[in-house]
């Protein structure tokens, strides 16, 4: 079986193809869906490519509102010279895959990619005789019992963009809807983002604050070419040597990002030399959000424990007094 | 592979030269460049974007052409492991890595050696880290990655002196 491949030069036309043919697959940098197909884990009748759609590439800096075009690659966004403040974000794009999947991967793809599983992610020739709930059955392998699919969001960039209060536009033939991050994953492993068939994201926004400094700390097993196992983004907003405000964003902590808002709680108000005294119970919070699910190299609390390291790691990076 | 798909009319560069050809949509570059292209320097292994060993420059940048659909490189250049040597002279990175020994079974050489010129060609005067971050996706199973290292960096002198 084959896939038709098409290249729309504008979003209308691309809206036109979405609707009129069921089958239709976006493609960008093409680096998380091509490996499933390459695997036969996945086929899509058509491949609809962004590649020639204008106005989707680069970032600006318009007002007091950080702008990056969907399309935009993340070597590009590692080059950008974009603010040190968007740290985060400049981490994770930064470290995702290797080289060469980061010279074609896009930002929007990132946000937008499949969840994954140790079953799922595998072989065909490994797949049992029933179906599991991303396959269409009633039953979950990873984890035996669970009412849905809990497949993991690994994505390095959205939990950066959340800390960040990053959100995303979306661009259809009935207008534009602004979507912040936390909003586009629903609460499943399987068909969890909230985007409408003939949707678009063409931009993510995040807003511009002088106060801002922000970290973002992932554990692999290797170096490179790995998934996170599980990561932490971090964002203090400052007052002087003061907290004013504090997100914690636990990557691959289940099936989308999660915020370990009490965690945060504890940070607020502190001073930045107080945050040691407080950071083990920081850490023991932010655990708490972690799912007990195995990744396809560690069990659950292997993930549990990493996880407190890279959310100790990420707050102690932002202890630096600023400018340094 | 047979299939009853109109084909894609595809427009490239690769090695230099100016080429036009009937595709299957939906094939890989990797698979254009090995069996339209008749390039078998680009190595098939994982097909999964792990390994590296598909690497080749497109608009001078490494990507896997494994996990790109050549029609994704349309009307872009692409450079492979057999566009590098010069009327019969090999490349001084080829040379760099036969004088260190650093090539054994093959599989994951011409993927190296492309990447190590994308880089060399940004990164004159590397730092063994900064060698090492830059081939961190191509996997080697064989040498232990010393003799790799090596090899770039006696390519480096080769191509652009010694640091002052
Ligand atoms: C070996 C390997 C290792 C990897 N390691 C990591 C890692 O460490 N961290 C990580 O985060 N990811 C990793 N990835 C996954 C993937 O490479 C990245 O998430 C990448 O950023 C995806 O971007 P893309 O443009 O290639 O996505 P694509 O594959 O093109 O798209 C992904 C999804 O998003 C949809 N989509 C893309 N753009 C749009 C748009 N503008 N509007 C609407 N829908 C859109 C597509 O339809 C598809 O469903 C890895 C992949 C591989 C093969
Ligand atoms: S987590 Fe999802 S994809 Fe994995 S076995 Fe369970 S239902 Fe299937
Ligand atoms: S064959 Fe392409 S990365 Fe392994
Ligand atoms: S020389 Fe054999 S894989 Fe590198």
């Amino acid at each position: 079986m084959h896939s038709q491949v098409k290249f729309p030069v504008s979003l209308q036309e691309t809206w036109a193809i979405l609707k009129e043919e069921p089958g239709a697959f976006l493609v960008a940098g093409g680096t998380d869906s091509i490996p499933r197909a390459n695997q036969r884990i996945e086929f899509h009748p058509l491949y609809v490519c962004l590649d020639r759609v204008p106005g989707l590439k680069g970032w600006s800096l318009e007002g007091e509102t950080y702008t990056i075009g969907a399309m935009t690659t993340l070597v590009e966004i590692q080059e950008s010279g974009l603010d040190p403040s968007l740290g985060a974000l400049l981490q994770a794009a930064s470290q995702v895959a290797s080289p060469q999947i980061r010279n074609r991967a896009t930002i929007g793809g990132n946000i937008l990619q499949e969840n994954r599983c140790i079953y799922f992610n595998q072989s065909v020739s490994w797949r049992r005789q029933d179906c599991c709930f991303k396959l269409g059955g009633n039953l979950c392998y990873q984890y035996r019992g669970s009412k849905d699919c809990v497949a993991l969001f690994q994505s390095d960039v959205a939990p950066a963009l959340m800390a960040l209060n990053g959100s995303v536009v979306l661009e259809s033939p009935r207008g534009q809807r602004v979507l912040p991050l936390e909003q586009i994953y629903l609460n499943r492993g399987r068909n969890n983002k909230a985007l409408e068939k003939d949707e678009v994201l063409t931009k993510v926004l995040i807003p511009a604050d002088k106060r801002l400094r922000s970290a973002y700390v992932r554990e692999t097993i290797r170096g490179s070419i790995d998934f996170p196992l599980i990561s932490c983004a971090a964002a203090f907003w400052m007052e002087g040597e003061r907290i004013a405000q504090a997100q914690i964003v636990v990557g691959c902590a289940g099936v989308r990002p999660a915020r370990a808002q009490r965690a945060e709680g504890l940070l607020v108000e502190a001073t930045l030399s107080q945050v040691p005294e407080l950071l083990p119970k920081v850490v023991e919070e932010a655990k708490r959000v972690i799912m007990p699910f195995r990744d396809s190299r560690v069990d659950g609390p292997a993930r549990k424990t990493l996880g407190g390291e890279a959310v100790r790691k990420a707050i102690l990076s932002l202890l630096a007094p600023a400018g340094q | 592979m047979p299939t009853n798909l109109p084909p894609l009319c595809l427009t490239i560069t690769v090695n230099g030269q100016k080429r036009q050809d009937w595709i299957i949509p939906d094939m890989t570059l990797l698979h254009y460049l090995r069996d339209i292209c008749g390039l078998f320097g680009t190595k098939k292994a994982c097909g999964a974007g792990e390994c590296g060993a598909c690497t080749v420059l497109l608009n001078g940048r490494p990507v896997y052409s494994c996990i790109t659909l050549a029609a994704q490189a349309m009307d872009c250049q692409v450079e492979t492991i057999e566009g590098l040597g010069q009327d019969g002279k090999l490349h001084p990175i080829q040379e760099a890595f036969l004088e260190c020994g650093a090539v054994q079974c093959g599989f994951c050489t011409p993927g190296i050696i492309l990447t190590a010129k994308a880089f060399l060609e940004r990164n004159h005067h590397p730092s063994d880290q900064e060698i090492r971050q830059a081939l961190a996706g191509n996997l080697c199973r064989c040498t232990g990655y010393v003799q790799i290292l090596e090899a770039v960096k006696l390519a480096a002198e080769k191509m652009y002196g010694k640091e002052a």
